[in-house]
């Protein structure tokens, strides 16, 4: 089924809504769930938690696209339950990604600014336009899909190592970028 | 900002950006000896232990009575014996519910190889995991057996020349690559040979050279790569041949190279190829002045010589 079709069942009340989505999508939102956190029964958890919170937000929103939307409802449920996790039940991978993610943030003893929802998201934005695809698409895959460093060579068919370095200068880019914009996190 | 704010900021990226990204990428030797020599051998054997026994013993009291120490180190300090390995510990973790403890005890039961007791016991409760439906659980306990089992047929192990193996434990525990230690397997004797100090915290690569006497190791931290090579037979190893490059190729460039003090290279190394049983060539990415200036080059490092060619990449 169409995308608009399954929103046009969200928009009906109908329960088939959920049914299509998870034939549809079922799959893709377990993957980037499964990225962030390990536990089977919390990936479950997680998956028909997203049904629940687009049956609750179709309507009023009225999704431009289904899949990224899906899927940013499922990466926020996956890193509030990832938060909620102990020490131990956290997935190892993920906190790397965490831990890559850090060497973006200003060191401790500067002063912090607070920010908007969105305001940083749309810098982000800025920086990744200028930057190339390539590296652009690996940036997003690592930290938007939360993708392995060997799924990331695999897909973009280069070295693990060049994906690190890709990913490390990347990441190095986006500091100098946030602070040259006065943008202190 | 928490890492995990920027997490969630990421989340709220551009759309079309997203959708690009998801669909972008491709998935891709006897000779009989007379009995007045084995006398004689004997004599001297015994000669010498008592001759040494008696010295050690006098060394001792000295040693008590005039405290010299050679070497400070941390174990010592802490005035306890090491602790001992504990394969009974590590049987009973593959008991836990928690599978990060029995990923753990699989691989740590790869240790008991020593003693044939253990090794059988160990055998015996790891083999219902290799079908465990955690992947990581299932590969660790297929490679733990291979090994106690004395099959030695899993990739993972590297087999020289001289009849030894050497492996690594932890295969890909992470992204970056393997536990930093190197078991071998000589004489039927497991023993860790070789471990690496930060920055070198994962191994990800060993290749063995064509006629298997020499290896090339890479290891890396989330920053950077390193390259050494090493003859496991006479115990030599080659310099560092990434940062090496990288000050070689520095120095005919007129570059600043600075070595920093975490000894991160923030350079990495592609490609690795033997091109004869004596030399490595690879391709390296090389970082100066904190990443400013990115140098793409080919290195090729002939280890009887101890001679390193750097050259720009095409060239």
């Amino acid at each position: 089924m169409e995308d608009q079709g399954i929103i046009h069942l969200y928009l009906q009340r109908s329960q088939q809504a959920i049914l299509e989505t998870k034939n549809k999508y079922g799959a893709y939102c377990r993957v980037i769930a499964r990225n962030i956190i390990s536990n089977f029964s919390d990936v479950e958890e997680c998956e028909n938690d997203t049904y629940l919170a687009a049956w609750n937000a179709i309507p009023p929103n009225l999704p431009r696209n289904f899949s990224v939307f899906l899927g940013r409802i499922t990466r926020n449920i996956a890193l509030d339950k990832y938060g909620y996790n102990t020490a131990k039940k956290r997935n190892r991978e993920f906190e790397v990604i965490l831990t890559e993610l850090e060497e973006c943030l200003a060191s401790p003893d500067t002063v912090e600014t607070e920010y908007e929802e969105g305001e940083i998201a749309n810098l982000i934005n800025q920086f990744l336009y200028g930057i190339d695809e390539q590296a652009r698409n690996i940036f997003i895959g690592r930290y938007w899909y939360s993708y392995s460093i060997d799924e990331l060579s695999m897909r973009f068919n280069m070295s693990s190592s060049k994906v690190k370095s890709i990913l490390f200068r990347t990441r190095n880019k986006l500091r100098v970028y946030l602070d040259k914009e006065g943008v202190n996190l | 900002m928490k890492k995990e704010d920027l997490f969630k900021e990421i989340g709220l990226i551009d759309e079309n950006l997203i959708e690009a990204a998801g669909h972008n990428g491709t998935e891709k030797r006897k000779k009989g000896i007379s009995k007045k020599w084995v006398i004689l051998v004997a004599c001297l054997v015994l000669y010498s232990s008592t001759a040494s026994a008696l010295l050690a013993t006098e060394y001792y009291k000295n040693q008590n009575s005039e405290p010299y120490i050679r070497y400070l180190n941390a174990e010592d300090m802490e005035l306890e014996p090491a602790t001992q390995y504990d394969a009974e510990k590590f049987l009973h973790a593959l008991k836990s519910d928690n599978n990060e403890y029995v990923y753990i005890a699989i691989n740590r039961l790869v240790e008991s190889f020593n003693d044939p007791t253990l090794r059988v016991k160990a055998l015996k409760e790891l083999q219902p995991f290799i079908k465990n439906e955690n992947q990581k659980i299932a590969d660790a306990a297929a490679f733990a057996v291979d090994i106690l089992s004395k099959s030695y047929r899993s990739p993972y192990i590297v087999k020289l020349a001289d009849g030894s193996m050497i492996f690594t434990l932890f295969n890909n525990y992470s992204d970056y690559g393997s536990q930093n230690v190197i078991w071998r397997i000589k004489d039927n004797v497991l023993k860790e040979y070789l471990s690496f100090s930060a920055p070198s915290m994962y191994i990800t690569k060993i290749i063995p050279s064509p006629n298997h006497k020499l290896i090339a190791i890479v290891t890396c931290s989330n920053k950077s790569n390193f390259v050494q090579i090493s003859n496991i037979e006479e115990g030599m190893t080659s310099p560092e041949l990434i940062e090496s490059a990288r000050v070689k190729y520095g120095a005919q460039k007129e570059l600043d190279t600075w070595i920093r003090t975490d000894h991160e290279n923030y350079s990495y190394a592609d490609n690795l190829v033997w091109k004869d049983n004596d030399t490595l060539v690879f391709e390296g990415s090389l970082a100066y002045q904190n990443t400013e200036i990115i140098e793409n080059v080919t290195v090729k490092y002939q280890f009887s010589k101890k001679i390193i060619e750097v050259k720009e990449k095409g060239l």
